[in-house]
């Protein structure tokens, strides 16, 4: 053992050396670091549980406000169709009023136009009836010959023509 | 391949080779003398003893961790940085490892054991790399030449500079064949008496050579250092095992037959007596026997190639130094565990 240096004082120093460091650090290095390491853990720990917890309450706002969202825009576009087919029906409405009086007022030009047309031939008969007369009085009054006969028709029809 | 003696790669050869050439040429590093025992440093006295070289190592590495512990607690804060930082997540680590190991309790009970060992033997171990370490120290005139068994004369160095500095160069010592014949007639009448031989008395055989004695050694290249730890581990595990076992635990080792055990488990309990003294030779020459040898290595590649050869092995030696010091740490924590289990499992060696 000599030889190999194994002696027992300087073993013994070892030995001491030893465990004064032990003492040491065991007094002064493991404890604060190992208790900051528990906090912290611990810390940690209940922060990510209260993070989970906000977690879930934002999902479920989230959650909440979009189905509300939804709804809003499912009543605008029930609005939206509404609304345009309201358009449509009076678009529908006016167009059919319009060609309504469209045809009340082509109905009643035609009308009128008839019935003008029946007043002016009506004129027509009476001033026809009315120069008829007038001619048979002339021809009646002159006596009638053949020349003037021809005269008489040629001045009627040039009369009746003027008129 | 093709740009491999182009640019940087040129420099770095080129670079290379320098180093190789100056230090085969100029740099010429002596085999230090190796010893098994730590060396004294000659003329310190600490309480009437010796101080030896390993012993100032072991201080160093004990205000080492001191100071790193200092750093880590200086003020402790909720959000860690610096030393504080480095070693909580040394502690998380290692303490999670513990925690699969022996559970919550038990890694939080020992953690200050395994961490203490594992520390104080990695900056001892590491120290051993610090330039200066292992080279600084005293010339020591040699009073004698040392014959080896094998009738070889070992002798000191010459004291020389290098580089202005004091410094033994890698000359031995050579003695007159007059010297050498008279050691040799002194070793043999030592040999017939039986006696160790250590050199001759006379003084006219004093080679004139020197020493180097470094203040450092690798604290763990000292026995009294490894054996005094695997002493404490293997004591503790023994006071561990009756703290959670009682007086059964003595069971493990002596089964007499009165008790009604088979002459089997009489065999089992005394291997386990032997495997309990094992561990300390185990623990003790495993972490010797690694950092010496390592030590030895560095000093043979120096030896061979002062610059660029031992580089290598600088970073082997930094795993080696880790690895020892977590070994040593890890097999503690698992005894004490084992020790805590009134049927032992298997051994861990």
């Amino acid at each position: 053992m000599n030889q190999l240096g194994v002696n027992g004082p300087f073993l013994l120093s070892q030995i001491i050396n030893f465990i004064i460091l032990l003492l040491l650090l065991k007094r002064f290095l493991y404890p604060p670091l190992m208790n900051m390491l528990d906090e912290r853990k611990q810390r940690i720990a209940d922060s990510l549980a209260a993070a989970e917890v906000a977690r879930k309450e934002a999902e479920e706002e989230r959650a909440r406000l979009m189905a509300q969202i939804e709804a809003e825009r499912a009543e605008a576009q029930k609005r939206i169709a509404e609304a345009s087919a309201q358009a449509e029906r009076v678009r529908a409405d006016i167009l059919a009023e319009a060609k309504r009086e469209a045809e009340e007022l082509k109905a009643r030009a035609i009308q009128e136009a008839e019935a003008e047309k029946q007043r002016i031939l009506a004129e027509a008969h009476k001033q026809i009836a009315e120069l008829t007369v007038l001619a048979t009085e002339r021809v009646v009054r002159h006596g009638l010959d053949e020349s003037l006969q021809h005269q008489l028709i040629e001045e009627f029809l040039s009369e009746t023509s003027l008129n | 391949m093709r740009k491999l003696f182009q640019g940087k790669n040129l420099v770095i050869i080129i670079a290379v080779l320098a180093a190789i050439i100056v230090s085969v040429l100029f740099i010429k590093v002596p085999m230090p003398t190796i010893s098994l025992p730590a060396e004294k440093i000659p003329g310190w006295y600490l309480f009437g003893m010796p101080v030896t070289n390993t012993f100032l190592a072991t201080i160093l590495a004990d205000l080492t961790v001191l100071f790193l512990a200092f750093l880590a607690v200086r003020k402790v804060q909720e959000v860690p940085s610096g030393m504080q930082n480095l070693m909580e997540w040394v502690f998380e680590t290692f303490e999670g490892m513990l925690t699969d190991i022996a559970g919550k309790e038990k890694a939080r009970r020992w953690f200050p054991m395994f961490m203490t060992i594992l520390l104080f033997l990695l900056f001892a171990n590491w120290w051993e790399l610090v330039p200066g370490f292992d080279s600084i120290g005293v010339f020591e005139p040699l009073e004698v030449a040392y014959v080896n068994s094998d009738g070889t004369i070992r002798n000191g160095w010459e004291k020389g500079t290098f580089l202005g500095l004091p410094s033994i160069v890698k000359k031995p010592v050579v003695l007159t064949e007059e010297q050498q014949a008279r050691a040799r007639e002194d070793a043999e009448a030592y040999e017939k008496k039986g006696k160790e031989y250590h050199g001759p008395k006379d003084p006219e055989l004093a080679s004139g050579g020197y020493i180097l004695i470094p203040f450092f050694r690798a604290a763990a290249t000292d026995l009294n250092l490894t054996i005094g730890l695997a002493l404490i581990s293997v004591i503790l595990t023994q006071i561990i095992g009756m703290q959670f076992l009682g007086a059964k635990y003595w069971r493990r080792f002596f089964n007499p037959v009165i008790t009604g055990s088979k002459p089997i488990d009489i065999f089992v309990g005394l291997l386990e007596l032997v495997s309990e003294f094992a561990k300390i030779i185990s623990f003790s020459f495993r972490l010797f026997g690694n950092i010496f040898a390592g030590q030895v290595l560095l000093f043979v590649m120096a030896f061979l190639l002062a610059l660029l050869l031992p580089l290598p092995f600088f970073g082997l030696e930094m795993f080696v130094g880790f690895m020892q010091a977590f070994v040593f740490a890890i097999l503690t924590f698992i005894f004490f565990e084992a020790a805590t289990h009134s049927h032992a499992g298997d051994e861990h060696h």
